[in-house]
């Protein structure tokens, strides 16, 4: 890293021959950052305790693995939880609904916090929005529990909604089950997703808007030719973030709401994984199911970071 | 999903569809028993009856599945227990919580009094119901099992637990008359340790249960509103009566009243006749009964009524409404409807409602047909590394003989109640009522252990019910059948890795059909899949079970 000192002399020391400079090896630098170091290991030790070392848990996909006998009692059984899991009509079925509703959370509810924004960004009063922004925060509070009941209370069959309409019932719908789980998701968590958004907008140099204003661009125009292209690098590392986890899609929104549309419509891989892992007992195969996932998620992400690279954009590693 | 409530369990619920099994050979157990022996190659614990209680039966019976009705309460208790259980050292346990945590021992007089009575120091690990099957697996994973263990032998998780070798076995310490060792543990019967045997050795004390558990409620006011009345004969007259309620609107207190409020599959099963999951067919094989005419019947009767508006909407949600008040027809348990407060306090809840227990018709209007219970509950287990010790075994035996004492015994009495003017006060009918002081201090009391008559001990405020309750569970259980694979439910190895995914399969097809997200023509597309996806397996291997039981 350059220091203004560093940039002023730079100038005169071009004159000079340059003297010879000892290059430090990776140890020697570590040591002389050995104090910067140090504020990596609470993180690094996070990671490791909580993210690396259970991942070696993973072992129990290829095994028959019981809790008591744990891994070392469980016999090895090479891919046969894989043949499984793999031969199983219900995996397909979650498959489906797992990618079913996350293209749909993608392309409805990723771009909704961005949407949001813009439209908050757009009010004069500060006051008005700040009220708004506290309305609209408050849903991601609520457990999926809350979150849900209160659902039934208005759209359920016995809801406000069928009080006015009769018969009117989207809860119990499973045809349009996989867009009820969007909306609740926009509802839940759009509002929260605007703060990294808003911090974006509050980022972009206000010179910007004068300038185009000054050229002569109108209200939307700024928005689309400043703010949006503002936000670009955000969005873009929110997106790879996401399609990272993009294979989960909602567990106890998914599990709660399972009773009322069946299985058929709203078993996905997390529920999957818990019906036969921790009440099933089948370990091994849910493990694999899990790893599955994670394969999955780890090839999309890469995919993800090559993609925005390709399209110029900077991707997030 | 196996759901355990306080209530349903403190009602000593019996075993439903969903049990999963402990198959194949129990290896590895140590304590008194062999390990990875097989058989019942020992005396069946002797039967020693809870001494008799002073107050006389309201009803008594000899019907199988039925059990004698009390209107009244004990007044006198004995004593169960006449030694310390303990010598000073520390037992623990791996027990369930429903509530708010339980005080600690320096400010819980419940719990140092439990401490002093029993001898010992009792150091409870409390397991939150939801997550009892997560923390289970922890448990076991840990490899630190402790002394007691609450175990829930229908859960695939918890009966592995017992096929690796976690628990001791104990066919041989309570074997014949060993067990009268221990009173309160020898006061039930032979045909529970029989029914929870595992590769026919004792992992288990169980607790007991009632034959019937749960029965029909109706809300007398709506229902004298029909045309019909309160006695529908048969399944024609039985919608009839469900729609007209449904179209009254509102109850008395103006709440929305809907037929039935919430979908409980086995009240209509008996309705209908279907028996247990699995009949035993003319040629004395097994049949699935969603293979059989009366369960097809029963699903189509339930999709029209369903559409017909005959349930609350939320029926069939995690949340449904309301099911008293808004409800003309209600599954309920003995417990919630007339051993605890039960009617008295729905009545005075909602008012204007009568309730009153409900004569339940057959489809065809013959009879119904009640499928049994298998007599035993949730159970508890001891660590097999804490039994290697002969001395330290009996000492947690001991202790268990204490928390197993049975209903008119003092240890009871302070088990399920606390002291007497901190926790609870007789009332007038002498009835222990909490203070509603000092209750979370309750929340160490171990209640897995039930033992004894375990009659229908009705509250005294529901004495009114004692005729109608006598009635109509004396009919269910004259027409009550015991299921053919009483005993050997546990025992199928591709149930125990393949029940939880069967039972939701199923479950699945049941909800939507009546709901009209599936249809009943496609009952034997589901049948199909349901035998391939492992139904077949199961049912080859209890055929088995059942062929070896029979030689």
């Amino acid at each position: 890293m350059s220091t203004p000192t560093a940039t002023d002399t730079r100038v005169e020391d071009a004159a000079r021959p340059a003297p010879p400079r000892r290059r430090l090896t990776l140890r020697q630098r570590i040591w002389r950052e050995r104090w910067t170091y140090t504020f990596i290991i609470p993180g690094a030790l996070f990671f490791l305790v909580f993210a690396y070392v259970p991942m070696l848990g993973n072992v129990v996909a290829f095994q028959d693995y019981t809790p008591f006998r744990g891994f070392g009692g469980s016999p090895w059984v090479g891919l046969a939880n894989f043949n499984a899991l793999f031969s199983d009509p219900e995996l397909l079925i979650a498959l489906r609904n797992t990618l079913i509703i996350a293209a749909l959370q993608l392309v409805l509810a990723f771009p909704a916090p961005i949407a949001l924004a813009l439209l908050l960004d757009s009010l004069m009063s500060s006051r008005v929005r700040r009220m708004v922004q506290t309305v609209v925060y408050l849903p991601h509070f609520l457990s999926w529990v809350i979150v849900i009941s209160v659902w039934q209370q208005v759209f359920g069959g016995g809801g406000l909604v069928s009080a006015v309409i009769d018969g009117f019932d989207i809860m119990t719908n499973a045809d349009t089950f996989k867009l009820l789980v969007v909306a609740q998701a926009v509802w839940k968590d759009c509002g929260w997703g605007t703060i990294i958004f808003f911090a974006a907008i509050a980022g972009i140099p206000q010179d910007r808007y004068e300038a185009a204003a000054i050229d002569g661009a109108g209200a939307w125009q700024r928005m689309r030719h400043v703010t949006l292209p503002g936000l670009v690098p955000v969005a873009t590392l929110l997106l790879i973030l996401n399609i990272g986890s993009i294979l989960t899609v909602g567990f106890e929104q998914l599990l709660l709401q399972q009773p009322m549309v069946g299985m058929e419509a709203a078993e996905v891989l997390d529920t999957f994984v818990y019906f036969r892992g921790v009440l099933g007992g089948e370990w091994g195969i849910a493990t694999a199911a899990g790893l599955f996932k994670g394969v999955i998620g780890t090839v999309l992400v890469l995919a993800a970071n090559k993609f925005a690279k390709r399209l110029g954009g900077e991707g997030i590693f | 999903m196996v759901e355990i409530t306080r209530r349903n369990f403190l009602g000593a619920i019996g075993v439903g569809a969903g049990g999963l099994a402990a198959g194949g050979t129990l290896a590895g157990c140590t304590g008194s028993g062999t390990a990875g022996e097989s058989g019942t190659d020992f005396a069946m614990p002797t039967f020693q009856a809870a001494p008799e209680l002073e107050i006389e039966p309201f009803h008594t019976s000899d019907t199988p599945g039925m059990q004698n009705v009390y209107t009244e309460q004990v007044t006198t208790f004995f004593k169960s227990v006449d030694r310390e259980p303990g010598s000073g050292g520390t037992v623990t346990s791996f027990q369930l919580t429903w509530g708010e945590p339980s005080d600690p021992l320096e400010e819980n007089q419940y719990w140092q009094e439990l401490n002093e009575r029993l001898g010992v120091s009792f150091e409870p690990t409390f397991v939150p119901q939801p997550t009892f099957d997560q923390k289970f697996s922890t448990m076991l994973a840990s490899g630190e099992v402790p002394d007691l263990v609450f175990v829930n032998d229908q859960s695939a998780v918890n009966l592995q637990g017992i096929r690796d070798g976690a628990f001791a076995d104990l066919s041989d310490v309570l074997a014949g008359d060993n067990i009268l060792e221990w009173p309160n543990l020898a006061a039930r019967k032979e045909e529970i340790w029989r029914a929870s045997l595992k590769d026919g050795r004792i992992y288990q004390v169980p607790s007991t249960v009632w034959a019937i558990t749960s029965l029909i409620a109706m809300r007398t006011d709506l229902l004298e509103q029909t045309g019909i009345g309160t006695a529908p004969t048969d399944a024609d007259q039985l919608l009839t009566v469900l729609r007209e309620v449904t179209a009254l609107g509102t109850g008395p207190g103006g709440q929305p009243v809907y037929g039935v409020s919430k979908y409980d599959p086995p009240m209509w099963r008996w309705i209908f006749k279907t028996g247990p999951d699995w009949r035993l067919g003319d040629d004395g094989g097994l049949v699935f009964v969603a293979q059989t005419e009366e369960y097809r019947q029963m699903l189509t009767w339930l999709a029209n009524a369903w559409d017909e508006g005959v349930f609350d909407p939320v029926a069939m949600t995690a949340n449904p409404a309301d099911i008293v008040s808004g409800s003309g027809l209600q599954y309920r348990s003995v417990t919630d409807s007339f051993t605890a407060l039960g009617f008295t306090q729905n009545e005075m809840d909602t008012p204007g409602a009568k309730m009153d227990f409900f004569d339940v018709p057959g489809y065809d209007g013959t009879a119904p047909v009640i499928t049994r219970n298998v007599p035993y509950g949730r159970s508890t287990c001891v660590s097999a590394a804490a039994a290697e010790d002969e001395d330290r075994l009996v000492e947690i035996l001991n202790v268990l003989d204490y928390l197993s004492a049975p209903y008119g015994s003092e240890e009871a009495l302070f088990i399920g109640s606390g002291i007497e003017g901190r926790h609870f006060e007789f009332d007038e009918h002498g009835v222990p009522t909490s203070t509603n002081e000092h209750t979370t201090e309750l929340g160490v009391q171990y209640v897995g252990v039930t033992s004894g008559a375990n009659d229908y001990y009705g509250h005294p405020e529901n004495a009114r019910w004692g005729e109608s309750f006598s009635r109509v569970m004396e009919n269910m259980a004259q027409h009550s059948i015991v299921r053919p694979l009483e005993g050997l439910e546990t025992e199928s190895n591709t149930f125990i890795t393949k029940g939880a995914q069967l039972k939701q399969l199923w479950d699945d097809f049941e909800r939507g059909v009546v709901t009209g997200r599936e249809s009943v023509d496609d009952l034997d597309a589901f049948v199909e899949n349901y035998m391939g996806q492992g139904g077949e397996q199961v049912r080859s291997e209890y055929e088995r079970l059942l062929g070896e039981r029979e030689q």
